[in-house]
């Protein structure tokens, strides 16, 4: 009854939950390219581009890659071997279970007529496989504790798949430990099975199944006596062989329920083998409801997105379905990590400590404003600037044992950034004058915060441009000073920002023109007479400057919300 | 002669040409380059966050120390940010101590010792134009070549220590090398506008425009590069602009031109890859092609 309806409801939870998320893949969009498409017309072109397809000869191609890269799992193995064959053995070994142990009664009793669950080699396979799925979940659970970049990336959806996997398996193991010493199933199968309740007809099997099979009973039972412990062999072979393999070849329960002796009897009294069986479906029940919004989903969305991407290295630019395949393949994520492990600029998050410039983290950001939600804590400028310190190296899809084409998905969510006006540093600086930024930049300097890294400012120390003796050389030298003023007015020309410097006004020389559009061609100073180092105190303004901002982008993106969530109210006020 | 090969973020996605051109030429001038995992130079983020930027460099020069091994970079922008780490390194106790904190935890430390070296100056310096003139089996005739310096690799000189930063002639000496002539050209030191590509792209397009008219007005029929970012500018960025006019002054990539004189093939000089069309700077030496060959086979009978 329990069993039943906790069944049909985690079944239907697990439907529908599956229903959304392939829903979704119609709804999510990142990037300006797939803007304004309607889901109802994603469904459309893939519809149709999915029929077209089944009558192509490409057909082929898929069959190998569902069979070869899905089911083993080729991209993994190129990227870790160790990893590739704990995976493969947890994965295999896990559906294994599901079809030998869970679906028993519609699967193995069918092919094997003989079959029962306490028979060889039923019996052994199942410890052997819930062995080699724990033995999985261990070796993942020691990778993440072991890799540092993975310890603080870890979330909850991560805890969870590791969470529900593991009490599955010991729930099982124990579940079958107090079976085997429980002597109220050996009371209720003698009465089945012999048809007998008489005490004096069962002492003879009490002796011999406490000697062999491990059972406790209540009261202490004697297996001293060879003659009754044969007879008892005489009545097991006759009721109980046809159904019951030696307890040993479970092989991890049968040691177990050993060391669980001492508590035998409290747990027989109890009836823990029932308490257990529940908890053991209930808690693989939660895992199958749950599995359409757990990690465990990518079982389907990896396939899925190795199959559409179908081999190609790049995608087509023109592709109709493109935001399709970019919402599967973000739903093909694992968290697995290997893309921040090989990230090219994994050394600007280490100083930064922005989670965002690690692809991994970064596509859950991008996730979330695909489904049309601001980003998380970290807010728009750490996504922005996470985004931004990409540098194409493509390492990341390279390595993507998911086959997921992430660097698709950044160019598609810089745009995205950019549309949202949360695009780079550069293009909001020139949003406002040098003396609007100057009023800004005082605004957010705040006392205490120091700019970060002043350790390395080590240029903007008077002694370094006071030699300074405005001979314009520098300005001279300029590209940027010599450009046409339709082009730019740099507003202060280098040998002005030293002046600047001078006078303690650097806020002013931050939003400038002249240090956003500088070339960094270093011209002036190769050729400052006073040897200045014109350029680095340059560069230096602009890192100040980009520190800056992010905090005015911070407060102004805090203003913002709060002004559109008073707007949104507002409105349902009138409605 | 081993050096540790520095590629770069953007070479092996966008310009492939430029890697296999430089390989194959080091190549037959024997030297070996060993490959590792790097991450980025740190140049891109230098706009940003100094520190994450000499972190990045630094790292790569830990790498390379615990390999002993100096470093080889066809990129100049990875060639001066490298170095200016080091000089940042080198001269700041401080800066030093707070850089290797960071290293440490992945158990790497920064020292003095790696040497970082560009593309050019292994030719120039380590292998030297002599030894490149007897490789030269097709030198290159008529062709008038303005080649570019890059700023990054020249200038602050200090630091980078390239060549005379008023007046080089290394690359000159080089291009000459494979039998191409060279034009002297006023902006040949100035920079190709790609630093604020996406950042303020009217400017970076100006740039580039006033630099090909001035090549141009100079008589060259092609603009040489050794820089990734160089020959991204003056090809793919030039030829994503459908205003933009020049289109008879291609940039080639060093090695490729190098190559092309030494006689390497076809598929490891790519010059078809060149989005600007540079194909007809085969025609170059192509009729030497029957000449070398014939003299070969003389000398190989007299030998």
């Amino acid at each position: 009854m329990v069993y039943n309806i906790t069944l049909y409801l985690s079944l239907s939870i697990c439907v529908f939950g599956l229903m959304y998320r392939i829903f979704r893949w119609f709804s999510l969009s990142i990037g300006p390219d797939v803007e304004g498409e309607s889901a109802a017309g994603r469904m459309r072109t893939a519809c149709k581009t999915m029929l077209r397809f089944f009558f192509s000869r490409r057909i082929l191609n898929f069959l190998k890659i569902f069979f070869v890269d899905s089911l083993f799992q080729t991209r993994l193995f190129q990227t870790s071997k160790a990893r590739w064959l704990f995976h493969i053995l947890l994965f295999h070994a896990f559906v294994l279970l599901v079809f030998m142990h869970a679906m028993d009664d519609q699967i193995t009793r069918v092919l094997f007529s003989e079959y029962e669950s306490t028979l060889n080699p039923f019996m052994f396979l199942r410890n052997l496989f819930g062995i080699l799925v724990l033995l999985g979940v261990v070796f993942f659970i020691l990778r993440r504790i072991r890799q540092k970049p993975f310890q603080k990336a870890t979330n909850r959806t991560d805890l969870a798949a590791i969470l529900i996997l593991s009490s599955i398996l010991l729930s099982g193991f124990l579940l079958e430990a107090v079976q085997i010493f429980s002597s109220p199933i050996f009371d209720e199968m003698v009465l089945e099975y012999m048809r007998t309740d008489d005490p004096e007809e069962t002492a003879p099997l009490e002796s011999y199944w406490a000697k062999e099979y491990g059972v406790v009973f209540p009261k202490a039972v004697d297996i001293g006596q060879p003659e009754r412990i044969s007879a008892g062999q005489m009545i097991h072979e006759e009721n109980c062989a046809s159904c019951h393999s030696r307890p040993e070849s479970a092989f991890v329960s049968y040691p177990l329920s050993i060391h669980m002796r001492s508590f035998a009897r409290a747990l027989n009294s109890i009836r823990a083998d029932i308490w257990l069986h529940y908890f053991h479906f209930i808690i693989c029940f939660i895992g199958l409801a749950y599995l359409p919004f757990s990690k465990f989903f990518h079982m389907i969305s990896i396939p899925l997105n190795l199959m559409i991407r179908n081999g190609e290295s790049r995608p087509e630019e023109d592709d109709p379905n493109n935001a399709v395949k970019r919402s599967i393949g973000m739903d093909a994520c694992t968290h697995c990590g290997v893309c921040s492990l090989h990230c090219s600029v994994m050394p600007i998050y280490r100083v930064t400590g922005n989670p965002n410039v690690l692809p991994s983290e970064k596509l859950l950001s991008v996730k979330k404003i695909a489904s049309g939600k601001p980003p998380d804590k970290t807010g728009w400028t750490a996504v922005s600037d996470g985004n931004f310190a990409c540098t194409d190296c493509f390492r990341c899809t390279k390595v993507c044992p998911s086959g997921i084409h992430l660097h698709d998905l950044w160019q598609a969510s810089k745009k995205e950034l950019e549309r949202r006006d949360h695009g780079k540093s550069d293009q909001l600086i020139r949003k406002r004058s040098a003396s609007q930024w100057e009023g800004l930049f005082e605004k957010y300097d705040i006392p205490g915060s120091p700019d970060p890294d002043d350790l390395l400012l080590r240029n903007m120390a008077p002694e370094t441009f006071s030699a300074c003796v405005q001979c314009t050389v520098c300005s001279n030298v300029c590209p940027v000073v010599s450009l046409p003023v339709s082009l730019s007015s740099p507003e202060i020309t280098p040998q002005q920002v030293m002046n600047l410097l001078r006078l303690d006004m650097k806020e002013l020389a931050m939003g400038s023109r002249m240090v956003w559009d500088c070339m960094t061609c270093y011209m002036c100073q190769e050729h400052c007479p006073q040897g200045i180092r014109v350029a680095d105190i340059l560069y230096e303004l602009r890192n100040m400057g980009a520190d800056r901002l992010q905090k005015v982008r911070l407060m102004e993106s805090v203003s913002s919300e709060k002004k559109a969530d008073s707007d949104s109210a507002s409105e349902r006020n009138k409605k | 002669m081993k050096f540790l090969f520095f590629a770069g973020c953007k070479i092996e996605n966008y310009l492939k040409q430029y890697e296999t051109s430089s390989r194959a030429v080091l190549n037959e001038l024997g030297v070996e380059l060993i490959d590792m995992e790097l991450n980025c130079c740190g140049y891109p983020i230098r706009h940003q966050n100094m520190v994450a930027s000499i972190l990045s460099a630094a790292r790569n020069l830990a790498v390379a120390s615990k390999l002993h091994l100096d470093i080889l970079t066809p990129c100049k922008c990875c060639f001066g940010n490298l170095k200016y780490a080091i000089s940042r390194l080198r001269e700041d106790a401080e800066v030093r101590k707070k850089i290797n904190l960071f290293l440490e935890k992945e158990g790497l430390f920064w020292e003095e010792g790696v040497q970082v070296k560009h593309l050019l100056s292994v030719l120039y310096h380590d292998i030297g134009l002599n030894a490149i003139r007897t490789r030269i089996k097709n030198p290159i005739q008529g062709l008038k070549i303005a080649p570019h310096y890059g700023c990054h690799a020249l200038r602050p000189s200090r630091v980078v220590q390239f060549d005379n930063p008023l007046a080089p002639t290394l690359f000159e000496e080089l291009v000459e090398v494979t039998g191409a002539e060279t034009v002297s050209w006023s902006r040949r030191l100035e920079c190709c506008g790609n630093p604020l590509w996406e950042r303020n792209n009217s400017l970076s397009l100006y740039m580039m425009q006033k630099k090909l008219e001035n090549a141009q007005d100079a008589g060259a029929d092609f603009i040489c590069v050794a820089c990734t970012y160089c020959q991204i500018q003056f090809d793919q960025v030039r030829a994503s602009q459908p205003q933009n006019t020049h289109y008879g002054l291609p940039s080639i990539l060093y090695p490729q031109l190098l190559g092309l004189s030494m006689g390497l093939e076809r598929d490891v000089l790519m010059i078809e890859k060149n989005v600007i069309d540079s194909q007809h700077l085969t025609r170059y030496c192509r009729s030497y092609h029957q000449g070398v060959n014939e003299q070969r086979s003389k000398g190989g009978k007299n030998g």
